[in-house]
């Protein structure tokens, strides 16, 4: 059973614990007050040390680190930036953090858009120019609010095999450890851009990846995506859900058949579908959906998602969790049968990890 | 006296070892700021961008007069003038 979570808003980082089931939650925070925290990571093997990547309106981004599960963190001497002169600016902020399996590499997606690795921890820095100076790049353009890559995976069985997302700009993968990189879009559909099916220059939400089968799932700005070949090849999953845009997607640890995802309403408008804020789960790996929302708002919810904002969590079934850009937090410990609301009136939530027993 | 004193906002002292007041030798703003940074490395990342400049909502102010006013990073700071660094009016 899950009892605790890290939770990273427009405001600080929060962590929440509960001492058993159905106990009420302690709220803890805001720690990194002030900071927007975009994207949190836990290291593979020294298990109760985090980094988060944070923003201060006036001090700027920078990485933190914590070796108590969250509790105190400090701050990093560097953060990855494209070289001087490369591109309109160095550096805005890290939005996305990975480690590899072995804990030897851990990758950095920045804004503006690029992907970085360090090999110490976060001490140091390298530029990965195979994708950051793609001669596609010509094509990649700022989405709303961001320029960034995010979500990078690795495959479980090929430490080489790499995918990330550009927002936007399209996916792309390596299957030499970064060294070189290829669009990986193939039958995903570009909504805002005139021709249907592009080889580059998708809006990418989010890629999610199985942590054993590799399996990728993807949440675009034009429909939901699953991809069993490493993301050559993308088979749309999107009928059966009430919308075809949305940020947040996640996948049972333990059956990668089973997924979730948070449909939202068309681009301009940005909430949840009908003011109601729904769960859906499929267990047959995107064929079908069902809504599964017991214990949610389903009336005048007029709230978002964020891409960082849902998460599951093992557990026989999955525990699933998710924030919205309106404060409230929610979580379910059957899988998205039932959820119950752990906190109401937190800032804009921007990520959510649970944190392992 | 060649030295300058440089105040800093609650939100940057522990970055600076819980000091409100340090001390740096004298000479222009960049000088002073390069200063700090290599007695408190984690300080100038929080006043200087990636590009070298001021952060656009840092503000550094000799006696009353904001720098950017006056030189800028390239501004002369005279030996025992305090210079005081604010967070300016900003967010929500």
């Amino acid at each position: 059973m899950v009892t605790r979570l890290l939770v990273g808003t427009d405001k600080g980082l929060f962590r929440l614990q509960r001492p058993g089931h159905g106990q009420p939650w302690h709220i803890e925070g805001p720690l990194l007050p002030g900071q927007s925290v975009l994207a949190l990571a836990r290291h593979p093997l020294q298990h109760r040390a985090w980094l988060a990547a944070a923003r201060h309106p006036v001090w700027g981004a920078h990485l933190y680190a914590s070796d108590d599960d969250g509790g105190k963190w400090r701050s990093l001497d560097a953060v990855p930036l494209h070289p001087e002169h490369r591109h309109a600016s160095r550096f805005e902020s890290v939005w996305g953090l990975t480690w590899s399996a072995d804990g030897s590499r851990l990758y950095a997606g920045i804004d503006p858009a690029g992907l970085f690795v360090s090999e110490d921890g976060g001490a140091s820095w390298q530029d990965l120019p195979g994708l950051n100076d793609h001669p596609s790049r010509v094509q990649w353009q700022p989405a709303r609010h961001l320029f960034a890559a995010h979500s990078l995976c690795i495959h479980p069985a090929h430490p080489d095999w790499l995918i990330v997302a550009i927002s936007s700009g399209g996916a792309y993968r390596s299957l030499d450890g970064g060294r070189t990189w290829h669009p990986a879009n193939a039958g995903v559909r570009a909504g805002h851009l005139p021709e249907p099916y592009p080889q580059v220059g998708h809006n990418v939400h989010r890629i999610v990846m199985h942590g054993t089968s590799g399996r990728l799932y993807r949440q675009c700005y034009t429909g939901t995506y699953r991809s069993d070949d490493w993301g050559q090849s993308w088979r749309e999953i999107t009928e059966g859900l009430p919308g075809d845009f949305g940020y947040a997607v996640a996948v049972d640890p333990g059956n990668p058949d089973r997924v979730f995802q948070v449909p939202e309403s068309s681009a301009d408008l940005r909430i949840v579908v009908d003011a109601r804020l729904r769960v859906f789960r499929s267990e047959d790996g995107g064929s079908s959906w069902t809504s599964a929302s017991s214990g949610l708002p389903q009336a005048h919810a007029y709230v978002t998602v964020l891409r960082e904002a849902l998460d599951t969590a093992a557990g026989s079934p999955c525990s699933v969790w998710l924030g919205t850009a309106t404060g409230h937090l929610f979580g379910s410990d059957d899988g998205g049968e039932r959820w119950s609301q752990l906190a109401s009136f937190l800032p804009r939530i921007l990520c959510l990890r649970t944190i392992p027993a | 006296m060649s030295i300058v004193q440089v105040s800093l906002p609650g939100a940057l002292r522990p970055f600076a070892a819980g000091q409100a007041l340090l001390e740096v030798g004298s000479g222009t703003l960049a000088e002073i700021l390069l200063a700090l940074g290599q007695a408190h490395p984690q300080l100038l990342p929080r006043l200087l961008g990636p590009d070298g400049s001021l952060r656009p909502y840092v503000n550094v102010f000799l006696g009353a007069d904001n720098v950017r006013e006056l030189g800028g990073l390239t501004t002369q700071i005279p030996p025992g003038s305090t210079i005081t660094i604010l967070p300016a009016v900003a967010g929500g």
